[in-house]
């Protein structure tokens, strides 16, 4: 569960970035400040990293930033939704969702033509769920009934949703990204979906 | 309390004692006293009397020249503080220039700042570029800059201020400091100018590094600091 940390120093030698620029890019939000861990060391308190999560946005914003002006470049960065809407062909061509999970998504909303951000998150995510082959289409309908009612419980999606499944009857979990649960050792995990990285490919996706 | 709308949105002013459930304004002029219960969003405000917020304030430029008590965040392009401010969350600000008495419970953030009287900080105060001036005492907990400068003030003709305020933060990391009067744990920069009257444990450079024969250095390491 615990991810893997960096420490602020070896983060800075990594990627040859100094100070001001990371302070920078938390003041600009393209780092949330719930990556910034603080922890008591032998030296004092230092601030600590999850290692995978920064390191890989650092990349990116290295990668943008010559193109694109900060305050955009936090936009598409964010958690938060964008105004963007698209119809079922689109997501299928941009291989957002394919076919069998769209159909299951319009079974469940048969009027919806044009898909708003927060429901091409959900298509997206029965797209995945389908396609990771550990879900089955009956609990992959479940999905979107959840989906939509657990991310009005958190704060900017910041989900994460875990198929559970026990002596093959599945139900889905939702919890915060980093909160701890601990399962039914005869129960396993089939299939774990963080909402807000989602979020985040599929505004690259549909921005770039 | 009268509003009009010479602009597409009404303006507020408050003379006397009053109460607003917050909204949307053009201006907002606080002569007397105001107490906003919700959430403000204005263009320009201006407090010269006495304003309490309950909510989250955000404007395009502030200037408080009394009091302003603010008891959730405050998000505010240009600001300038002549009086005294408090703020109970985050003071976000894209240029913060100060003379009064600023204290921030949670996080301070500006593009540029100059703070020329008391700040105290609880949290981060983070800034491209920072100029200090000790008219006052400064605290914060921790700094994270692009450029910080702290100076001695000086009377108009050049000299320096024999009465000063001084600077206490537990960790300083940024691109170039250059510290007077100054009492730190820790400073992590590329470039470190220590002046006289600064007490520092432990300093970690990596470019260059000089100190007045008065400063107070514990540790100093040289690199540790990416480029």
């Amino acid at each position: 569960m615990e991810d893997e940390l960096i420490s602020k120093k070896e983060l800075l030698d990594i990627t040859g970035i100094s100070y001001g620029q990371l302070y920078r890019w938390k003041r600009k939000k393209l780092i949330p400040e719930e990556w910034f861990i603080r922890k008591s060391t032998f030296t004092g308190q230092e601030t600590f990293f999850p290692r995978d999560k920064i390191l890989s946005r650092i990349e990116q914003i290295k990668q943008w930033k010559e193109d694109v002006p900060l305050d955009e470049l936090a936009k598409r960065l964010s958690p938060d939704g964008i105004d963007v809407e698209r119809t079922g062909e689109d997501l299928v061509r941009l291989g957002i969702a394919s076919p069998p999970a769209l159909r299951l998504y319009e079974e469940a909303h048969p009027r919806a033509r044009v898909l708003a951000f927060r429901e091409i998150v959900c298509a997206h995510l029965v797209h995945e769920a389908i396609a990771s082959g550990q879900v089955s289409l009956d609990e992959a309908r479940q999905l979107i009934p959840m989906f939509e009612h657990s991310v009005t419980m958190f704060r900017d999606m910041q989900v994460r949703l875990d198929l559970v499944r026990k002596l093959g009857v599945g139900i889905w979990l939702a919890r915060a990204p980093d909160a701890e649960v601990v399962i039914d050792p005869q129960a396993n995990v089939a299939f774990s979906a963080d909402v807000a990285s989602a979020v985040e490919q599929l505004k690259l996706k549909l921005m770039g | 309390m009268q509003s009009g709308s010479k602009l597409d949105k009404p303006h507020l002013t408050v003379m006397g004692e009053s109460t607003s459930a917050g909204g949307e304004f053009g201006r907002v002029r606080i002569l007397g006293q105001a107490v906003v219960q919700g959430r403000l969003v204005c263009e320009r405000l201006r407090v010269m009397g006495e304003m309490e917020a309950n909510g989250d304030v955000s404007a395009d430029e502030a200037s408080i020249m009394g009091q302003m008590t603010c008891r959730a965040n405050l998000l505010i392009s240009r600001l300038d503080v002549k009086g005294m401010l408090v703020c109970d969350g985050h003071l976000s600000v894209g240029e913060l220039k100060t003379a009064g008495e600023v204290k921030v419970r949670g996080n301070c953030e500006a593009d540029r700042a100059l703070i020329r009287g008391a700040m105290t900080v609880d949290g981060l105060f983070s800034a491209d570029e920072a100029r200090i001036r000790l008219h006052g005492d400064c605290r914060a907990r921790e700094m994270g800059m692009g450029r910080l400068a702290v100076e001695l003030p000086r009377y108009p003709w050049g000299a320096e201020m024999r009465r000063h305020g001084t600077l206490e933060v537990d960790v300083i990391e940024a691109d170039e400091v250059h510290l007077v009067h100054t009492k730190a744990r820790v400073v992590r920069a590329k470039v470190v100018r220590l002046g006289p009257g600064c007490a520092i444990e432990c300093v970690e450079y990596s470019d260059a590094y000089e100190a007045h024969p008065s400063a107070r250095v514990g540790r100093v390491t040289a690199a540790g600091v990416a480029e």
